[in-house]
């Protein structure tokens, strides 16, 4: 009757943060579609491979960087891929890929971790950003992403 | 085939949500009440400010909940823990899986919400994703989305 109070399965996920693996509820099939998501997902493929141009060219020019940028940058790729995944994305996107000549190094090691500092940061407001007007499945999608996005953000901030 | 009959409304839906998030709030704190106490230093300093925002959390989640004329789900009288906590190393563990699980309930929760609502889940899953790196003391590709990545 108390259609609003506490429902059993909230107190059962609640006991699932701390008894049994956690789960994950919400993979629900969703049918194929016409996908309406094909602009947000394509504004968030452009993002991401902003930031693997900038793991590309401060991996070249800070070659010391590389043991801590090597697993970030890893993500990053599988990010892209994930977001590329459904063949219509990457087939009836009219937007070429943007190559990124702009892109450079910051001279120093220090600037370069800074630079992708701060672009993780950004990329992982703009996956925040993104998300009202995503589908329930790409949400998740692009939410986790921004998760890891900011977690590299505080990686690489974190003072050596 | 249009009939949406067993569905929950949108508003019933958002709040079935906001239960989920706060129950896995509930359960976060009751941890990191263990957690804290087996852990000195720095790490100490950590576990109280993680128990910190999640109690600050919890709080705006019963408000949200209230705010749409539901009682928020209260917590639960005991938690079951995955193992037992006597170590710092344990308590590093159970901290890392707190905030793994909490990072699923929240993923769960953007996918659940809409507009505004789904923004804050996915902010509130950054900060989540973030502590459970610093307990992990690593990343992980896509935090919360369970059987992938």
């Amino acid at each position: 009757m108390d259609q609003a109070g506490p429902s059993r399965r909230a107190v059962l996920a609640g006991a699932g943060v701390l008894a049994v693996a956690a789960c994950s509820g919400g993979t629900r099939r969703e049918a194929p579609e016409p996908d309406p998501d094909l602009p947000i997902r394509a504004l968030a493929i452009d993002g991401v491979r902003r930031l693997v141009d900038l793991y590309d060219v401060v991996g070249r020019a800070h070659p010391s960087l590389g043991p801590e940028l090597a697993p970030l940058a890893a993500e990053t790729a599988s990010h892209l891929a994930a977001l590329q995944q459904p063949p219509a994305a990457a087939t009836t996107s009219a937007s070429t890929p943007t190559p990124s000549p702009t892109v450079s190094a910051p001279p120093t090691v220090a600037g370069a971790r800074a630079a992708l500092a701060r672009a993780e940061r950004h990329e992982a407001d703009l996956r925040v950003s993104q998300l009202a007007r995503a589908s329930a499945s790409l949400a998740r999608l692009l939410a986790a992403i921004g998760a890891s996005e900011a977690t590299h953000a505080v990686m690489l901030s974190a003072t050596r | 085939m249009t009939s949406t009959a067993v569905t929950a409304t949108p508003a019933t839906a958002e709040v079935t949500a906001l239960q989920t998030a706060l129950a896995g709030e509930h359960a976060a704190i009751y941890g990191y009440g263990i957690v804290g106490a087996h852990l000195r230093g720095g790490a100490r300093v950590g576990a109280e400010t993680a128990y910190d925002a999640h109690r600050a959390r919890r709080d705006q989640l019963r408000d949200l909940i209230v705010e749409r004329g539901a009682t928020p789900v209260a917590a639960a009288a005991g938690y079951r823990l995955p193992r037992p906590v006597e170590t710092a190393t344990d308590a590093t563990l159970l901290a890392t899986e707190l905030e793994e699980r909490l990072a699923a309930v929240w993923l769960d929760a953007v996918a659940a919400l809409e507009g505004e609502l789904r923004g804050l889940a996915g902010r509130v899953l950054q900060e989540v994703a973030v502590r459970a790196a610093t307990w992990r003391g690593g990343s992980v590709p896509f935090p919360g989305l369970t059987g992938e990545g």
